[in-house]
């Protein structure tokens, strides 16, 4: 590993670099509900491209250095000290908890082949070393009040502070063992595939990603002894715009677009320990997919926008969605227990969005969770909210 | 006013600043990151970023025949703990140097998760002599909403911890002095939970080069007067606690001089020095000044003064790698009553004085290892000193 890093930081002194600064882009920022009404950033993922010829003419050669970091609720879904499923017996005590979190991707990739948008590539092949810190800590309404003294590592017991698993080994959350603080390093490599027209309120065409992560027990710098797994993830996203009435005036607005589109995801998982950040799993409303070797997600959606108020970046959009899951093969951090699973789950909900310069959201969904795992309630459920950042 | 009601209004006001940038009908923003931050001990060994500041600006045309204006959304979080100054009588406000027997809240640590959202617009006007890009003039309004939140040390809830709860007993009720009023430390009041917003007024004045990399010399004059405005009414009060109340004026007057540059064949530079001076004069106003807006040791008023002579070696691999070494030379005179203290009644005056060496190298824009040693001498409120002392930071920072 270090040679690799050694390398790839030898080819990066070699390369010419007249250029002043790097090149950087933000992907994604993220709010919490409880903290700051979920108007305020918890946390980013960010990327500095470093100064790079194309070494294929008009095909895009990318080095760059990508952050995440910040604050980030999770929940508990498997017990620590046995890995059963808690959705089959649903625990009294809290499940939500907080975590710290960096993640690093030092990677290269290469385009080949034109595709609809001179931007983007037809075909993307790349290759990461990745490390992910984490620690891990009560959710911040912890000990604010006397309805707010459980958590989820630690009881108030007749005003006395014990440990709620206190010989756990953390077979269901290998990550959250001992200090509860993790560093976990991996090889990453993928290709994707864009054939995708793509404007904001029109989208048609295809797009797929597969890639592989490796990231055993024995990979350098790590720490915490929490992850040691092999992971496949592919994704595909079909999308159709059924209708689209431009504004005259300014063709490339729309007064009215409806969309279709579809996002499946499956992935694969083998490893003794499986952190949570790589479990996946997460659809609409409370219930999640079980947390098993094979894991199939699907979202259809249908998306009527709305008129395009000056830029292409304002508009009010309402959403149909369906969510589906399903879990296969077996339980994984289940320690020697061979569990087999096959379950479902399922959502279904409208989302009214009103975006405002692409910076400000304000938001209304409303869903219900009709199927979930094991004997977790379904039920309905609404939120409203404003988040700002793009 | 609910937190929910000030925090939906604050979305409205920046979507009203947000107006005239979206009048362009090429209307898009740039992203940046301008700042990460370093980690803190007891958190990944100290090895993990902890924080992040980042934005979107877009430049668009305002006003006519002058420069476009620019819009900014600036976003930044952290998470860390932060230490209590118990120097100041929580009931009162008044500090240990003016009253040995005040009451003190424990010198403790808390966890202190916050985030800010900063916007504003800048109109230029005129020519910058010194650089053909640049405003002579710049006025820029702005909105700036802090969240923070005080919280139980994270490590608390780690095995083996057996500490008590620094704000709340074994039951979960408030703990005193917790459970009462804190005149001098509004944001530790209620549930700890401060929501604050400030409007602000900047004027520039630019008689001076642009360094883009911070590699080239800089050469010239510049003035910034900036007010910051933080009433009650600006969403301010929370369940009858007022979270700010406070007003700042601060005058910022700077000036440099180029002594030589020496310049390699592909324009970067072999060396450069400068020299610079500069005085600040900073008043912060008001009854109740929240946590990020308190003066150093609390005292309203400050007057600063700084010389320094700046070098710098050669640009190498590429324009934003080099070094360079910095002697400063302040004197800050700080002066005037206690922020926060009920009653204004007690008055000090302080002179630090600080002569220091920095020794900076800077790798591809986002890489600083930086050592620092120096001499304190201070008079005042605070006698202590005068020490020597030293640092040394790894940080990323990136200032594109």
């Amino acid at each position: 590993m270090k040679r690799i890093i050694m390398l790839l930081l030898i080819l990066a002194s070699i390369m010419p670099l007249p250029a002043i600064g790097f090149g950087y882009h933000v992907f994604d920022i993220r709010t919490e509900s409880e903290f700051g009404e979920g108007i305020f950033p918890t946390s980013v993922k960010y990327q500095f491209n470093f100064p790079m010829p194309d070494f294929i003419e008009g095909r895009r050669t990318v080095l760059a250095f990508r952050l995440d970091n910040g604050l980030m609720y999770r929940t508990l879904r498997q017990d620590p000290d046995t890995g059963a499923i808690l959705a089959k017996d649903p625990p009294s005590y809290p499940t939500e908890y907080t975590v710290l979190f960096d993640e690093f991707n030092l990677f290269f990739a290469q385009g080949f082949g034109e595709t609809l948008d001179e931007d983007r590539d037809l075909i993307t092949a790349f290759i990461s070393l990745d490390g992910r810190f984490e620690n891990a800590y009560e959710r911040l309404s912890w000990l604010t009040s006397p309805d707010d003294m459980e958590g989820v590592f630690s009881t108030y017991d007749g005003g006395v502070r014990t440990e709620r698993f206190p010989s756990s080994s953390w077979i269901g959350a290998p990550e959250l063992a001992g200090s509860r603080s993790i560093f976990q390093t991996s090889v990453t490599a993928g290709v994707r595939f864009d054939w995708m027209d793509d404007d904001v309120t029109r989208r048609d065409g295809v797009r797929a990603a597969s890639y592989l992560r490796f990231s055993p027990s024995w990979m350098p710098v790590s720490y915490g002894d929490g992850a040691d797994f092999f992971l496949i993830w592919n994704e595909l996203e079909l999308s159709k715009t059924l209708l689209t009435i431009g504004q005259e005036r300014r063709p490339e607005l729309s007064w009215l677009s409806i969309v279709l589109d579809d996002k499946l995801m499956y992935r694969y998982i083998i490893g003794d320990k499986v952190p949570s950040y790589v479990q996946g799993g997460d659809i609409w409303g409370d219930n999640d997919v079980p947390n098993g070797s094979h894991v199939i997600m699907n979202r259809l959606s249908m998306t009527l926008y709305g008129p395009q108020i000056n830029s292409r970046d304002s508009f009010p959009s309402l959403m149909l969605f369906w969510d589906f899951g399903v879990a296969l093969g077996h339980v994984l951090n289940r320690g020697s227990v061979n569990e087999a699973i096959a379950e479902t789950v399922g959502s279904y909900g409208l989302r009214a969005e009103f975006v405002i310069f692409g910076i400000c959201k304000v938001y209304y969904e409303i869903g219900c969770s009709y199927d979930g795992a094991f004997s977790e309630p379904g039920g309905v459920e609404q939120r409203f909210g404003v988040t700002v950042g793009i | 006013m609910p937190m929910q009601r000030r925090a939906v209004l604050t979305a409205i006001a920046i979507v009203l600043l947000l107006l005239p940038a979206a009048a362009d009908p090429s209307y898009s923003l740039s992203a940046y990151i301008s700042g990460v931050s370093q980690g803190v001990d007891g958190i990944g060994f100290g090895l993990f970023p902890i924080g992040t500041t980042f934005g979107f600006e877009r430049l668009f045309p305002l006003v006519p025949g002058e420069r476009d204006a620019e819009f900014q959304v600036e976003m930044s979080f952290a998470f860390n703990n932060r230490t209590i100054d118990s120097n100041y009588d929580y009931q009162t406000g008044l500090s240990i140097w003016f009253d040995r027997a005040i009451s003190r809240l424990p010198a403790a640590t808390y966890f202190n998760p916050r985030a800010s959202i900063d916007v504003y617009l800048d109109q230029g006007f005129g020519d910058n002599p010194l650089y053909a890009d640049g405003s002579l003039v710049n006025l820029r309004i702005g909105f700036n909403a802090r969240y923070s939140m005080a919280l139980e040390r994270v490590d608390l809830s780690k095995a083996g911890n057996d500490d008590e709860p620094l704000f709340v007993d074994s039951g979960g009720n408030p703990r005193p002095p917790f459970d009462g009023r804190l005149p001098a430390y509004p944001w530790l009041e209620g549930n700890r939970q401060v929501y604050t917003d400030y409007l602000y007024l900047d004027a520039y004045l630019n008689l001076d080069r642009d360094t883009p990399t911070d590699a080239e010399t800089e050469h010239g004059l510049s003035l910034d007067l900036s007010f910051d405005y933080g009433p009650r009414w600006l969403f301010n009060e929370s369940s009858s606690i007022v979270q700010s109340d406070f007003w700042r004026l601060e005058a910022y007057l700077e000036e440099k001089m180029e002594l030589f540059t020496v310049y390699q064949d592909n324009g970067w530079n072999w060396v450069n020095m400068y020299i610079g001076h500069s005085n600040t004069f900073r008043y912060t106003g008001g009854d109740v000044i929240p946590e990020n807006m308190l003066p150093d040791d609390r005292l309203r008023a400050m007057i600063a003064d700084r010389i320094w002579l700046h070098f710098t070696g050669p640009q190498f691999l590429a324009g934003d790698c080099f070094a360079f070494i910095e002697i400063n030379l302040y004197n800050t005179l700080m002066f005037g009553g206690v922020a926060n203290e009920i009653g204004s009644s007690s008055f000090a005056l302080e002179l630090q004085s600080s002569l220091s060496v920095r020794v900076q190298v800077r790798l591809f824009g986002f890489i600083r290892l930086e050592y620092q040693v120096g001499y304190d001498f201070i008079r005042g409120i605070w006698p202590e000193y005068p020490r020597w002392w030293q640092n040394a930071a790894l940080s990323f920072y990136v200032s594109v």
